[in-house]
């Protein structure tokens, strides 16, 4: 019934108190959240926490919806803002953030069986490291490499998304690879 | 676009990002695929970004991509709260029809309350005001009659004046009535009262001294002694209530 229908269309139906038109936004978007929240917080609980958190914000504000920008827009602004709350409280306990970096890198890394011990050490440190250069980023610049590179959407649709010029968003994708580049020749671990 | 030329001072950024993602028109594409055969600075540079856009590529296939979709659950009190707490869902309700209507006919009965009751309203405000000072006077009244001072010792007596005595007999009996004789006294004591420094106010003992002047003299008057009055007595009968 609602997949023929548009995310703005059934934004409509959920105002008009049929809450299931709003479970079919989520479905639709929940993965592409997900993604774009892994890729700002870079932990997996944080990123399943903030967009859990999205859509209870999205669903209690859709009265506020204005109807001249994209849902989809709306819903990663509302992602963004939620990842970037979560980024700053966990701020305030990063001293538990750095003990369990070691636990963190074990639990996400799903190694090959073939590989030799220390190879899957080596490579388990090399995604820590790529993650917090990639955390390390500006969260403008965060933000567009988690629509590309987790998202896997266009430039344009970054741009509809962001609403900025596509000149804007090649820019900052331009700068966040360069300065992500630049990170990664520092650390002690071969990238590559 | 912002300009990022590099070392060389090539400038062929604008598409690097194209170029790197493969979002760039062909022409593009060619043009700086032929830069980047001449120009190895450039050509370094492409490189080192593109390695950097495949760790992060390399990072979410090993991280991910082997997550599963966490399962978003609305909790039922927020369905419940957004579905009955919403302001903008009480802007709506209110806007709709019937209600408009309801509320259009209350605002039209309760004005046709205050039309029709009005009238009577500022009827019984303007007697109690008319009251307030009727008592005010009164009780300026008071204020001069208790006034410990020569006057409230004076022996009141409602009788014939002494030219009336001197006719005789005949215009006695034509001589003012001690009814008559009380309100004409009454009536002077009013006029000096108004006269003193306002209606609401106290007159001081030299002014009602000056006022006691005014009034009738016992000496206008033919004693008659089964007729007097203390000025007290001949006030607490004619006041109202």
């Amino acid at each position: 019934m609602w997949k023929q229908l548009t995310d703005e269309q059934l934004v409509k139906a959920a105002l008009g108190e049929d809450p299931d038109a709003f479970g079919e936004i989520v479905k639709r978007w929940e993965r592409k959240i997900f993604a774009l929240c892994f890729g700002m917080l870079g932990r997996e609980d944080d990123a399943r926490d903030a967009a859990q958190e999205a859509f209870i914000a999205a669903y209690r504000n859709l009265s506020n919806f204005r109807g001249d920008a994209k849902v989809s827009s709306w819903l990663h602004r509302i992602a963004v803002n939620q990842c970037l709350t979560i980024k700053r409280r966990a701020k305030t306990r990063s001293e538990d953030f750095l003990d369990d970096e070691t636990d963190e890198a074990s639990r996400v890394f799903v190694a090959p069986l073939h590989q030799s011990p220390l190879k899957l050490a080596e490579q388990g440190e090399r995604l820590i490291i790529i993650r917090q250069a990639v955390q390390s980023l500006p969260a403008d610049l965060r933000e567009v490499i988690a629509m590309k590179e987790f998202e896997e959407m266009t430039f344009q649709e970054i741009s509809e998304v962001l609403e900025l010029p596509l000149s804007t968003v090649k820019s900052r994708l331009y700068t966040a690879l360069n300065q992500l580049r630049r990170k990664l020749e520092r650390s002690p671990v071969e990238i590559i | 676009m912002r300009a990022h030329i590099n070392k060389t001072g090539c400038d062929f950024s604008s598409d690097v990002a194209g170029f790197i993602y493969d979002e760039i028109s062909p022409v593009a594409k060619s043009r700086v695929q032929e830069h980047l055969r001449s120009c190895d600075h450039c050509s370094q540079e492409v490189t080192a970004l593109s390695a950097a856009r495949l760790s992060i590529h390399q990072w979410r296939q090993q991280t991910f991509a082997e997550m599963d979709t966490p399962v978003i659950v609305l909790p039922r009190r927020v369905l419940q709260s957004t579905n009955t707490g919403s302001f903008g869902q009480w802007i709506s309700w209110l806007l709709r029809p019937p209600v408009l209507a309801a509320f259009t006919a209350l605002v039209v009965i309760a004005l046709a309350v205050i039309v029709q009751f009005r009238p009577a309203a500022v009827e019984i405000a303007q007697d109690l005001e008319v009251d307030r000072t009727t008592q005010s006077i009164i009780t300026a009244q008071d204020k001069v009659i208790n006034e410990p001072d020569t006057t409230r010792e004076i022996l009141v007596t409602p009788v014939v004046p002494k030219a009336a005595a001197a006719d005789g007999p005949a215009r006695a009996a034509s001589a003012p009535t001690p009814k008559a004789s009380r309100k004409t006294l009454l009536g002077a004591r009013a006029e000096a009262a108004k006269a003193s420094k306002g209606v609401n106010s106290i007159p001081s003992d030299r002014s009602v001294a000056t006022d006691a002047a005014k009034l009738p003299q016992l000496s206008d008057f033919v004693e008659n002694e089964d007729q007097t009055l203390l000025l007290s007595d001949l006030l607490s009968e004619v006041e109202p209530g």
